[in-house]
C-alpha cells in the first residue's frame, strides 16, 4: 500500500518534470499585479505567490529541477561509493585502516557549510549542491558499508573464491558487490532524498538554486516571507517535498528488499 | 586483541589513550589541510572584497601585504596552524574582533539551542521508541495463542508512523509550521515569541533567552527525534527475546520493568551514539532554523563570514567544529564501553575503568572470557 502510493507519487513527479520541459518559461505567470498571494481557486489551483506566479505551475516546473538533482546525485554517489568500496575490498589491511581513518575525518565535516562555502565563491548553482551533497553522502554511505564489506570478505564463499585463484577486483564485482547491494540501495535512497532537503535549505540561505531557476526550495522560501499575510501558500511546497522525500525512502527500502539474495 | 610482548610495559589504558590522541592529532592535521586547500583553491580574493569597490590596485596590494596573503601558501598554512594549536586564533580580517571571543559568544546561543532541542527530542523519541519496539508482530501472535485480547490500534505505532514522516520534513518548513501553530502574532495558539533573542544572551536576561529558544528548539526536535526513535525501536526489538530479559522476567519483573532496567542498558550503546552524533550534526544543521528565528548563533556567524569572505575566520571556525566532532567520537567510544561491558576493545575497557576510577573493578574477571573475541 505504502509502496504503491510512493511509486505513484514519484511517477507523478517524473511526469510533471517531463511536462515542464515543454512549458514556456512564463507559463502560469500573471503580471497584472492584482492576482498576487491569492487563495486556491479554480483559476489558480493552489493560489499564487507574491509576484503572481501560479503556485501549481511553479511546483510543476520545480519538479524538473528536483528530478535533475536527484538523478545526478544518485549516479554520482553510486560511482563514488562503488569505487571506494572496491578500493576497501581490494586494499591490504594497513591501507584499509588508513582509508577508514580518512573517511572518519571526512565525516566530521559539516555538509551544508561546505556546500555554502563552495557556492559562495563559485556562485550558487545546482551543480554545487549536487557535488557537495554527493561527496558528503557518499562518504557517509561508504563508512556504513565498509563494516559490511569487511564482514563479507570474511565469509566462506569469498574465501573459497580466493582459493580458486580469482583476482581481487573480480571477487568484489562477483561476490562482494551483490551481497552489498541491498544496503547500498538503502544508503543511496537516503542520499537521493536528502539532496532535496539540502536544496530547500541552501536555497533559503541564498546558496542553492539560482534566482532564475524554478525549484521547490524557491517556492518554499518565498512563502516564508509571507507567513503573516498568506500562510496557506507555505503548505503545499513543504508538503510536496516531504512526501517526495518519504516516497524515495520507501521505494528504496522496497527495492533493497527485492534484490536481497539472502532474504 | 592480545597485546604483544614489549621490552618495557605500558599500561594498556595509557597506550590506548596515546593511540587515540595520535589518531586525533593526525585527523586534525588532515582536516586542516583539507580546509586550507578548499579555501585557497576557490576563487574570490578577500582583500579585494574588504577594500571595497572603489579601491585602487595599490590599496588592494597594500592590504594583501598587511593581511599576509602574499606570503607563500605553505608559510601561511604553518602560521595559521601554529596559532591554532597555541590557542591564539588571531583577529577577524573584516571587523578586527577577536575570533575566539566571538566564537565563544556565539556558542552560548548555539549550544543551549542544541541541548534544548536534544532534550525535547529525547522526551518525544524515547518513550515512543520503547513502546513501539516492545510490541512486535511475533509477540502479537504469542498473545493470540495465549488467548490475550489483541489491541490492534497501538498508540505507539501511530506515533511511530507520524515520526517517520517527520524525518522527511525540510527544516525550514518545520520551523514555519511551528510558527503557525505557536508563534506570537501569526500562530493559532500565540504563546511563544518567534524572534528576539536578547542582545546580552543568557548572562543578562536568562529567562527571556530561554523562552526565545523554545520555538526553534521544538522545530529542530521534530525532525531529529524520528532518527533517535527509530534506533531506539530497532534496538529494543533486538533485545526483546534475549535470554537476559527472559531471566529478569522470571525473577518477577514485568516486561516493561525488565526492559527499562536491563534491556535499555543493553541497547544503550547504539542509542547513545546516535544521540551524540545527532548532537554533532545539529551544531551546523540548525543553520536554517537559526536564520528563520534570527538567532545569533554559530552557524549564522559562519554564514555571515562566508558571505564577506573572511577566510581566516572561517577556516578556524571550521577546524574547531571538526575537532569538536572528532573528540566527540572518542567520547562515544569510551562511554559506550562503560554502558555496555560486552563491547569494545579490551584497551577501551581498561581506559573506561581507569577513567571512572575502578568503577567496575569488582567485575574484572569478565575480561578473561572476552580476551579471544575482541
Amino acid at each position: 500500500m505504502r509502496v504503491k502510493f510512493s511509486i505513484f507519487m514519484l511517477s507523478i513527479v517524473a511526469l510533471s518534470a517531463v511536462v515542464s520541459l515543454f512549458l514556456p518559461s512564463d507559463f502560469g505567470f500573471s503580471a497584472d499585479g492584482y492576482s498576487t498571494l491569492q487563495l486556491p481557486s479554480s483559476a489558480h489551483l493552489l493560489g499564487t505567490d507574491s509576484s503572481g506566479h501560479d503556485l501549481f505551475f511553479a511546483l510543476i516546473k520545480g519538479s524538473l529541477t528536483s528530478a535533475i538533482l536527484c538523478i545526478s546525485t544518485l549516479l554520482l554517489c553510486f560511482v563514488v561509493v562503488f569505487l571506494l568500496c572496491m578500493l576497501i575490498s581490494v586494499a591490504p589491511k594497513r591501507l584499509q585502516d588508513l582509508i577508514l581513518a580518512f573517511l572518519d575525518t571526512m565525516i566530521a565535516f559539516p555538509t551544508l557549510i561546505i556546500a555554502m562555502l563552495i557556492a559562495a565563491v563559485a556562485g550558487g548553482s545546482l551543480f554545487v549542491v549536487v557535488i557537495a551533497c554527493s561527496v558528503a553522502y557518499s562518504v557517509n554511505a561508504t563508512r556504513v558499508l565498509s563494516n559490511e564489506v569487511r564482514k563479507i570478505l570474511a565469509t566462506d564463499y569469498v574465501t573459497s573464491a580466493v582459493t580458486t585463484g580469482e583476482s581481487k577486483p573480480s571477487i568484489f564485482v562477483r561476490h562482494v558487490f551483490p551481497s552489498l547491494l541491498p544496503l547500498l540501495i538503502v544508503q543511496l535512497s537516503y542520499a537521493t532524498s536528502s539532496v532535496l532537503l539540502a536544496e530547500a535549505g541552501l536555497t533559503y540561505l541564498g546558496y542553492g538554486a539560482p534566482q532564475n531557476t524554478a525549484s521547490w526550495g524557491h517556492v518554499l522560501s518565498d512563502s516564508a516571507s509571507f507567513i503573516r499575510t498568506a500562510p496557506i501558500t507555505l503548505l503545499f511546497p513543504g508538503l510536496l517535498i516531504t512526501i517526495t522525500v518519504l516516497s524515495i525512502n520507501v521505494v528504496g527500502d522496497w527495492v533493497a528488499g527485492k534484490v536481497d539474495r539472502f532474504a | 586483541m592480545r597485546t604483544k610482548a614489549r621490552f618495557f610495559h605500558i599500561n594498556p589504558s595509557i597506550s590506548y589513550v596515546l593511540h587515540r590522541v595520535l589518531i586525533l592529532f593526525a585527523s586534525t592535521i588532515l582536516a586542516s589541510i583539507i580546509i586550507f586547500t578548499i579555501l585557497r583553491i576557490l576563487p574570490g580574493d578577500t582583500a579585494t572584497i574588504i577594500a571595497g569597490k572603489d579601491a585602487s590596485v595599490g590599496q588592494v596590494e597594500r592590504l594583501r601585504e598587511k593581511m599576509g596573503l602574499n606570503a607563500p601558501l605553505i608559510e601561511q598554512y604553518f602560521e595559521w596552524i601554529k596559532g591554532f594549536f597555541t590557542g591564539s586564533l588571531g583577529n577577524s580580517a573584516v571587523d578586527n574582533t577577536s575570533i575566539s571571543a566571538s566564537i565563544w559568544q556565539k556558542s552560548l546561543v548555539t549550544f543551549p539551542l542544541c541541548i534544548l532541542s536534544l532534550l525535547f527530542s529525547l522526551i518525544i523519541a524515547l518513550p515512543i521508541g520503547i513502546m513501539a519496539g516492545m510490541r512486535t508482530n511475533k509477540q502479537k501472535v504469542d498473545d493470540k495463542n495465549r488467548g490475550i485480547k489483541i489491541n490492534n490500534f497501538n498508540i505507539a505505532n501511530f506515533f511511530d508512523f507520524i515520526l517517520q514522516g517527520a524525518s522527511a520534513i525540510p527544516a525550514l518548513w518545520a520551523g514555519l509550521l511551528i510558527l503557525l501553530l505557536l508563534g506570537k502574532g501569526v500562530g493559532v495558539l500565540p504563546i511563544l515569541p518567534s524572534q528576539g533573542f536578547p542582545l546580552g544572551g543568557f548572562g543578562v536576561s536568562p529567562q527571556e533567552a530561554f523562552v526565545s529558544l523554545l520555538l526553534p528548539a521544538l522545530s529542530v526536535a521534530i525532525i531529529v527525534s524520528s532518527r533517535i526513535m527509530r534506533v531506539t525501536k530497532t534496538e529494543i526489538q533486538k533485545v526483546q527475546d534475549a535470554d537476559f530479559i527472559r531471566f529478569a522476567m522470571s525473577t518477577g519483573k514485568t516486561r516493561l520493568n525488565a526492559m527499562l532496567k536491563i534491556g535499555l542498558r543493553a541497547s544503550g550503546t547504539a542509542i547513545f551514539s546516535t544521540i551524540a552524533l545527532t548532537f554533532a550534526e545539529m551544531l551546523t544543521g540548525v543553520v536554517v532554523v537559526e536564520k528563520l528565528f534570527a538567532l545569533p548563533g554559530l552557524s549564522s556567524m559562519l554564514l555571515h563570514d562566508i558571505g564577506v569572505r573572511d577566510l581566516i575566520k572561517v577556516q578556524s571556525e571550521l577546524l574547531l567544529l571538526v575537532l569538536f566532532i572528532l573528540i566527540l567520537g572518542i567520547v562515544i567510544d569510551v562511554i559506550s564501553s562503560i554502558i555496555d561491558p560486552r563491547i569494545g576493545r579490551r584497551e577501551t575497557k581498561y581506559y573506561a575503568q581507569w577513567a571512572v576510577g575502578g568503577f567496575r573493578r569488582s567485575r574484572g574477571s569478565r575480561n578473561v572470557r572476552e580476551r579471544g573475541s575482541a
